[in-house]
């Protein structure tokens, strides 16, 4: 043993001894000893625990690190989110296993150069990143962008990519950390939506709203360029036959081939959209005259031409195409469509199957109906609508029981004007709900103005439109009319026709039942000549049909046939009364009252006059014709 | 100015004669000594009866440190007569709120012109001594220096005591406020604990109790850190202090040292407030580090006092933490003896061990830390 001086101890035993101010050359006595080998015994435990806590505490920690890494990697993967981080002095950036798989990297190529990354960044978007990089590298700072990223096999990934840097003490950036999110399937589903919204799901083609933001778009280069275009109007003929005969699957997958053929026939720069149904229309931008659109129209024909197989039958379909030019027919995108269906309509009417351009002609007509409809309007703000009254008779002993008021419609200059086609007018203008108003409220007025005594012998009734029957609002209108005239609604009865009804069967038969509520009869009109349906007349709540005037012309050698024998029973059974209308010869007369239809309408009785003409004179009872 | 220090044992009594003729209005008598001693009493009476002009403060530790040794069960007594430099003492309300208080005391201390310095003692388990020191820092004037420590009772956690203005008492803080155009007041304070292992939130706590470390109990968080000295816990949780961080992406953190334990409810209790949300780290305080940081500090001193022409009085004050006692054991005398090194001949140096030190660290603010060795010099130019 070398020699004890204090500088030869462990510093801690020197230290001991110092406590105990004890030299070593100096022995204890038995107290100093005691405390002595106590100091040295603490020292012992003191080192074995210093070594204890340092290795389980670095195990523990390894371990929580571990677990730690793990799930960071497990939650990584499942959220298919990759990481990396940039070390600033070494100019090298690490990637973690969830991004070195998406770029389809080893993990060998795992620690790059940031050059080496930015390689899997797809051109396009290269800039991008490095000026991110860039801002993030020279003061700390937080990004985020969605970027493409290609992966070493080819694979595109949309991704995005945050990235957050951060300062050493002095403040500068030391490290960059990035995430990268694959994102592609929100990407994908972006795109499809995207696509939803602008075109019709069935045939893939533009849809209205993408098909008139094309058209404006080629309307305003065309304008800018001085050249034209011409937006072509097509509707399927017969298309409503295949769907009825051979089902909506065929009907659709008609349509698709008809998509697929229009296409097929026309440029690239062309635009076909579908409206919905069998409306198809096309886009031909940069055309502006009806020669060059008649090429492309002729081969549009062809293409929607086609059959049909059914139960070895062919069902056929054709188009009706109208083509509307700019800036001929049209300046804006609405008007143009609206002149092309216009068009199309025309070429529906003249006989299907062909094409009609919107051009001068049609022009010209519109312009005139325009100039109707407004003065149609004008006479009905005035009050000019005049209303005729037809006597409704009891055939047997002509006794009037009632008259079914008519509109009635002058113009200034053209004079009479015919009431199918004013009537027409109104329907498509919107202003057939005035018009009815005016009848109607003439005619209660009318009933109202007679004796107390006297208003009970007539009733009268009242034509309502198809289109009015659709309005929601009817019911509500109904109502108004009978407080505003104060009339009894037992006088009245509306008239409607089958085929009014047959468009909604259940808002009809809603509405109907309100009215019926209110008092008033409810007449079917024109009966036999639409679906004439059994079924529908046992539902609906009809007080009386009346014969259509076709069936009355028929009668042959005062012989009523056994359809209109048949119709009479049949209204019997269910408890309805019978008119018959176009009674214009004593023969009629006498085969309607022998199947037991008394009542009766027509010119052997008396054309449309005025009320007063059919009214009851104030000192008889009754009229008779 | 000078300055002496002197030990009082049991049953031998005082080191050497007190020595009388440096009491004086302008006299600060410390006292450092046991917690048990406020049952016995008797060095603390006749100090007042010897030193009756003095002010008489003191603060309880088991492990003094007078003049470059460490002592157990010794009660050490420094007696400083200031030449040039005027005194103040003021106590605290005990059981009041800290923060109030310590900014109550800074302002009074403050409201006299020549404030240089202020030293604070505070009952270690009974004051919010981070309350106490933020009342102190928001009431007193820039450039006072504030130092000082909390009153420990080693490792037993039981009854801790101040004396306060010549009377020993409990849950009280006291304020010395030091005077004088030519007083030089320097401190300075080192930790060496290093955080390690994963960064954790603080997921259930209420002010300095902790319940749950993200979400699991703290309490089993240490026992399984301390594996087999978890049954000498809170002892041994000295050597994983924890660090708090001011921010959640910062570095900056402040060390907390385990103050006790609740095994029912699996919490642990800290010598200074941990905010529930905040983030925190487990800390190794090795020897070698603990070490590392007094002889940096110790350099710090050396700048303050060994201006060429110096030979003048000198007082030390040493404040370390209980947890350094704890970790450096048998070597604790290894962070004086530098310290000591760097003193002038002639210096008086004094201290204990704490449960929170006192002091700024750097340019940071005052605040009240774990696991550092503080040093405060006291000299009149």
């Amino acid at each position: 043993m070398s020699e004890l001086t204090p500088s030869a101890l462990h510093a801690t035993l020197r230290r001991q001894l110092r406590r105990l101010r004890l030299e070593p050359s100096q022995p204890p006595d038995a107290a100093q000893w005691r405390e002595l080998l106590c100091g040295i015994d603490r020292a012992y435990h003191e080192a074995d625990e210093l070594v204890y806590l340092v290795t389980h505490s670095e195990r523990i920690v390894t371990d929580e690190l571990q677990r730690s890494q793990q799930a960071l990697a497990q939650a990584q993967r499942l959220a298919g989110l990759g990481s990396w981080s940039y070390d600033v002095d070494s100019a090298m950036a690490t990637l973690s296993d969830e991004l070195a798989h998406l770029l389809e990297l080893d993990d060998a190529q795992r620690h790059l150069p940031l050059d080496g990354l930015i390689e899997f960044v797809k051109p396009a978007d290269a800039a991008a990143v490095r000026r991110m990089l860039d801002s993030a590298i020279a003061a700390p700072t937080q990004l985020a962008a969605e970027v493409r990223f290609v992966a070493r096999g080819g694979r595109e990934h949309w991704c995005l990519c945050r990235m957050a840097s951060h300062p050493n003490t002095q403040g500068r950036v030391h490290r960059v950390d990035g995430t990268v999110l694959d994102i592609s399937d929100r990407h994908a589903i972006e795109e499809r939506t995207r696509e939803l919204a602008r075109t019709d799901p069935l045939t893939g083609l533009a849809n209205r709203s993408h098909f008139i933001h094309l058209l404006r778009r080629a309307i305003d280069a065309a304008r800018t360029e001085g050249t034209g275009a011409a937006v072509v109007f097509i509707d399927l003929d017969g298309f409503k036959n295949v769907n009825d005969t051979c089902g909506h699957h065929v009907g659709d997958a008609l349509l698709e081939s008809v998509a697929r053929r229009l296409c097929a026939c026309l440029r690239a720069s062309d635009v076909v959209g579908r409206f919905g149904g069998d409306e198809f229309v096309v886009l031909l931008p940069g055309l502006g005259t009806a020669a060059e659109v008649s090429l492309i129209t002729d081969k549009v024909m062809r293409a929607c031409t086609t059959s049909v197989e059914h139960a070895g039958d062919k069902v056929a379909v054709s188009a009706s195409v109208g083509v509307a030019l700019f800036p001929d027919d049209g300046d804006d995108a609405e008007q143009l469509l609206k002149h092309a269906d216009a068009a199309m309509y025309v070429a529906k009417q003249s006989g299907r199957n062909n094409t009609r351009f919107f051009g001068a002609d049609l022009r010209a007509r519109r312009q005139a109906d325009r100039t109707l409809v407004m003065a149609l309007r004008a006479a009905i703000n005035r009050d000019q609508i005049g209303v005729a009254y037809q006597p409704i008779v009891d055939g047997a002993t002509r006794e009037v029981l009632g008259m079914e008021a008519l509109a009635r419609w002058t113009h200034p200059e053209l004079g009479p004007v015919a009431p199918t086609d004013f009537i027409a007018m109104a329907e498509d203008s919107g202003l057939i709900g005035a018009l009815c108003q005016r009848v109607s409220v003439a005619a209660s007025r009318e009933l109202m103005a007679l004796p107390a005594a006297q208003r009970y012998t007539r009733y009268v009734s009242i034509n309502v439109s198809p289109v009015q029957l659709r309005t929601p609002h009817f019911v509500r209108y109904a109502q108004r009319m009978l407080a505003q005239t104060g009339i009894d609604p037992h006088l009245l009865a509306i008239e409607i026709t089958e085929t009014a009804v047959m468009h909604d069967v259940e808002l009809a038969m809603r509405m109907l039942t309100q009215i019926k509520a209110l008092g008033v009869s409810i007449w079917l009109d024109d009966f036999g000549t639409g679906h004439s349906s059994l079924t529908y007349l046992r539902q609906l709540p009809v007080d009386c049909i009346k014969i259509d005037r076709s069936f009355v012309t028929g009668i042959d050698a005062a012989v009523a046939g056994p359809l209109l024998h048949g119709i009479v029973s049949m209204a019997r059974s269910i408890g309805c009364e019978v008119l018959a209308e176009g009674v214009e010869t004593e023969s009629q007369r006498e085969a309607l009252l022998a199947i037991g239809c008394t009542l009766m309408q027509g010119l052997l009785f008396g054309a449309p006059d005025t009320f007063a003409r059919w009214a009851p004179a104030p000192a008889r009872s009754a009229l008779t014709v | 100015m000078e300055s002496t220090v002197l030990t009082w044992r049991a049953p031998s009594g005082w080191s050497a004669s007190l020595p009388a003729d440096l009491d004086s209005a302008n006299t600060l008598v410390l006292v450092f000594g046991p917690a048990a001693l406020d049952g016995a009493g008797a060095p603390v009476g006749e100090l007042r009866r010897v030193f009756p002009r003095a002010l008489l403060a003191g603060a309880s530790s088991d492990t003094v440190i007078e003049n470059g040794r460490i002592d157990d069960a010794v009660v050490a007594v420094s007696v400083t007569r200031f030449a040039h430099s005027r005194l103040a003492v003021l106590r605290s309300v005990a059981g009041a709120d800290a923060f109030t208080e310590g900014r109550r005391m800074a302002s009074d201390l403050a409201a006299r012109d020549g404030l240089v310095a202020v030293l604070a003692l505070a009952d270690g388990l009974h004051v919010n001594g981070c309350e106490l020191v933020r009342g102190l820092v928001a009431g007193l004037p820039l450039g006072v220096v504030l130092t000082g420590g909390m009153a420990a009772d080693g490792t037993r956690f039981e009854r801790t005591w101040v004396i306060a203005d010549g009377t020993l008492c409990a849950h009280t803080a006291t304020a010395i406020g030091f005077y004088g155009e030519r007083l030089r007041v320097h401190s300075a304070s080192r930790g060496g604990s290093v955080g390690f292992g994963p960064r954790r939130r603080v997921t259930r706590a209420e002010g300095n109790v902790v319940f749950e470390l993200d979400g699991r109990p703290a309490l089993a968080l240490y026992e399984q850190y301390l594996g087999r000295y978890a049954s000498a816990l809170p002892a041994s949780a000295a050597h994983f202090p924890l660090s708090v961080y001011r921010e959640t992406e910062g570095d900056t953190a402040v060390i907390r040292y385990v103050l006790g334990i609740d095994r029912a409810r699996q919490s642990i209790t800290f010598a200074g407030d941990v905010p529930r949300g905040s983030a925190v780290q487990l800390s190794r305080a090795g020897r070698g580090d603990l070490l590392r940081a007094a002889e940096q500090v110790a350099h710090e001193l050396d700048a303050w006092v060994h201006a060429p022409d110096d030979r003048r009085a000198v007082l030390n004050i040493v404040v370390s933490c209980i947890g350094r006692r704890v970790v450096l054991g048998e070597q604790t005398d290894a962070e004086i003896e530098p310290v000591a090194q760097f003193l002038p001949p002639g210096a008086a140096q004094i201290g204990f061990y704490s449960y929170g030190e006192i002091s700024g660290s750097g340019l940071a603010p005052c605040d009240m830390h774990n696991m550092t060795l503080t040093l405060t010099t006291f000299h009149e130019a």
